[in-house]
């Protein structure tokens, strides 16, 4: 036998693999590859055949219109139903066109009310404007004496209806632009921008509504920030409009009471049993104030303004 | 998450995985490079430990694919780079260097072990000497003639693997050195440091195993063979870390506009990874430990704990450098204004005991592979030192 037989045999093996390899290399190559570009140009064909896995927000609504009007009128309109529950085709084929083919199991959509699933969007960041509504988880629990940190926002917070709107987003109140201080300053501000030498001159509250804010410093709810509220939400540079929320259940998501809340910090209650029991003392009728979604500022305005100067300004505004 | 940190930005997307994948890489590169030193430059001083480090090398080369392909959505789509390379992307040319690297160094160990493989197929009968007959291509006659031509062939197959070896390396810190848009990552130097990173990291690791594996047979190890590993393992060390740091130092002296978050980055996120661990701990440490062993006689004892002791550090060092270099790069945010977060998970996909599972299979296969054909045998303790020539 030759020497070097082995060595021809290894590299014949060699050549032979190498040939196959590219003669793979050609077979697998998709057949239209590089006619168009750096792709397979059937592909173009193939995806316009694809039949849409979102359904949009109008066939949500057909089936679940009660949860499509809260949805409308709140602050989360521009956000699809299918932005947090995923694509909804297996949804609607099983349950609105019958389709046996597929399972209960796979119609059903997620719900990603997770913590992280909300900070995706809401997770305090600097580059984010600071209009836009945004936490530090950690500071926000503080604020509010949630004692479990893993607490998931749903349970205070309507994903549908975050800011319980008594009247739709459109017809809220178009408003000059307010700024706040974390538009410009990373840490927290205190005191009032006129004390800072050559501090840029910016509209505040008080500017246009010199008495309400003046009286608003002396009651309870002081230590807000009057957009805590009349929450406040950017159209353009200059505008934005601003919502002046009255609803129960805007108040009760600091005053509610939760069992991974610490019971001492804010005042916390139960509200149906609170207004039963309180009605009689206040000389109301528990029932209206039930159905009332206006209940907790019957009794309680003016824990936040003068309600008398607030009427006056009402009057002459009209 | 610190400062100004763009939404985009929250979630590092190159994970514990892709520090991994350099990691392996530098491991093979190095320990290639290592059995090169004898085959091809004729360091008889290395022929113990030339096999293992080409197996060794091999073991490695299997797996340094596997982090990726777990980091991957669609693994089975990994092929298409080669199938439909795109030569404006980088990555394209890697599997197209590693797919040579790989068959130079297959070839290389099937005429090493021809001779090895002839004597199991004599030896052998049924199945097993049919397998081994397959593995011979039919070539199974070993003469004085056959066995000068197998080792020609391994000198040159090492010859042109060196390069092969400095590429496939040299490729992966090019990789991170070509993104321009990170500062941490984005000089023409990342080749060079990956590249002598990687053979610190071959040689480290050669160094732990051919102790670790003695001790625990209880055998004796060959001094001159240790000594010279250590040696080298000095010398590339030094290389390696001035390097790296002659790389920061020059973006610190220039003062160009990174620098700003730079010096915050290693003064900050990465001050223990980078600072404490991997140049404290992990560089200076060994630097002192390798210069002794070099420069002082100690008794053979302190000398071989303290070659130990440094391969271990190294190997942590090189790993050390790849997470800070990998993960640290990630943390800047593209606004030179703030930084993001990352900490691997334990049981996730590509959490810390799936790294330590990928990472631990190449060393079960060399203790397979040991089994079959041993790497050590008992005069080898004396083959290379001067008494022996």
């Amino acid at each position: 036998m030759n020497d070097k037989s082995h060595v021809y045999r290894v590299f014949a093996l060699l050549v032979i693999a190498i040939a196959l390899g590219f003669i793979a290399q050609r077979l697998l190559q998709p057949r239209s590859f590089g006619e168009e570009g750096h792709y397979r140009a059937d592909s173009l064909a193939d995806i316009m055949d694809l039949e849409p896995v979102h359904q949009g927000r109008a066939a949500c609504a057909e089936c679940h219109p009660e949860i499509n009007r809260i949805h409308q009128k709140d602050i989360h309109w521009g956000v699809q139903c299918e932005d947090c529950h995923g694509p909804g085709r297996a949804h609607v084929r099983y349950y609105r066109d019958g389709d046996g083919g597929i399972t209960q199991d796979q119609a059903t959509m997620p719900a990603e009310y997770t913590l992280e699933g909300c900070l995706f969007c809401h997770r305090k960041l600097a580059a984010r404007p600071s209009t836009f509504a945004q936490i530090d988880v950690a500071e926000h629990y503080e604020f509010l004496h949630v004692t479990d940190p893993t607490t998931p926002c749903i349970e205070c917070h309507s994903p549908h209806e975050p800011l319980f709107l008594l009247e739709s987003v459109s017809e809220a109140r178009v408003h000059p632009v307010i700024f706040e201080c974390d538009d410009c300053h990373a840490q927290p501000v205190e005191g009032d921008y006129k004390e800072v030498p050559h501090h840029p001159t910016i509209f505040v509250c008080g500017d246009c509504h010199p008495s309400v804010t003046r009286d608003f410093a002396k009651h309870e709810h002081s230590f807000l920030r009057c957009t805590a509220c009349h929450l406040y939400h950017p159209e353009n540079e200059t505008s934005g409009r601003v919502f002046q929320n009255s609803n129960r259940e805007f108040c009760m998501l600091c005053h509610e009471k939760k069992p991974f809340k610490d019971p001492v910090g804010v005042p916390q209650i139960m509200l149906r049993p609170h207004i039963e029991q309180m009605a009689p003392v206040m000389r109301r009728d528990a029932g209206p104030l039930l159905e009332d979604p206006t209940a907790c500022l019957q009794c309680h305005f003016d824990y936040i303004h003068d309600s008398r100067l607030i009427r006056r300004l009402q009057e002459q505004e009209r | 998450m610190e400062g100004f940190v763009l939404p985009n930005e929250t979630h590092v997307t190159w994970t514990v995985m892709i520090v991994l994948y350099p990691y392996i890489t530098g491991l093979v590169a190095g320990a290639f490079i290592v059995s090169s030193l004898y085959h091809v430059f004729g360091l008889e001083q290395l022929r113990p430990i030339a096999r293992f480090s080409l197996v060794s090398a091999f073991a490695f080369l299997l797996f340094a694919t596997v982090p990726l392909l777990n980091h991957l959505g669609s693994p089975e789509r990994a092929f298409n780079i080669m199938i439909t390379p795109h030569f404006t992307s980088a990555m394209s040319g890697f599997g197209f260097v590693y797919a040579a690297y790989g068959i130079i160094v297959l070839l290389e160990i099937w005429f090493h072990y021809r001779a090895d493989f002839i004597a199991r197929y004599e030896s052998s009968r049924g199945l097993v000497k049919s397998i081994f007959r397959i593995i011979l291509l039919g070539s199974t006659v070993r003469t004085e003639a056959t066995d000068r031509v197998d080792h020609k062939l391994v000198k040159v197959l090492a010859g042109i693997g060196i390069p092969v070896a400095c590429i496939l390396h040299g490729y992966v810190g090019f990789l991170f050195g070509s993104i321009k848009a990170n500062p941490w990552w984005s000089t023409p130097l990342m080749f060079i440091i990956f590249l002598f990173s990687a053979i610190v990291s071959g040689v480290s690791v050669l160094i732990f195993l051919y102790q670790f594996v003695h001790w625990l047979r209880r055998a004796k190890i060959n001094q001159v063979t240790l000594d010279t590993m250590a040696r080298f393992l000095w010398g590339f060390m030094i290389v390696a870390v001035v390097l790296e740091l002659m790389d920061v130092l020059s973006i610190a002296y220039e003062q160009t506009e990174e620098w700003a978050i730079l010096k915050e980055l290693i003064t900050g996120k990465l001050w223990y990874t980078y600072v404490i661990c991997q140049l404290l701990i992990c560089s200076l440490g060994p630097f002192v430990f390798l210069s002794i062993t070099t420069l002082i006689r100690l008794p053979r004892r302190w000398s071989n704990g303290l070659i130990f002791l440094s391969a271990v550090l190294l190997l942590t060092q090189v790993l050390l450098m790849r997470w800070n270099v990998v993960i640290g790069g990630q943390l800047i945010s593209k606004s030179y204004r703030g930084f993001t977060e990352y900490l691997p998970g334990v049981f996730a996909k590509e959490g810390l005991i799936a790294a330590a599972t990928i990472f631990i299979i190449p060393f079960v296969l060399l203790w397979a592979f040991d089994k079959i054909f041993p790497f050590f045998t008992p005069d080898e303790s004396q083959e290379g030192t001067p008494d022996a020539v």
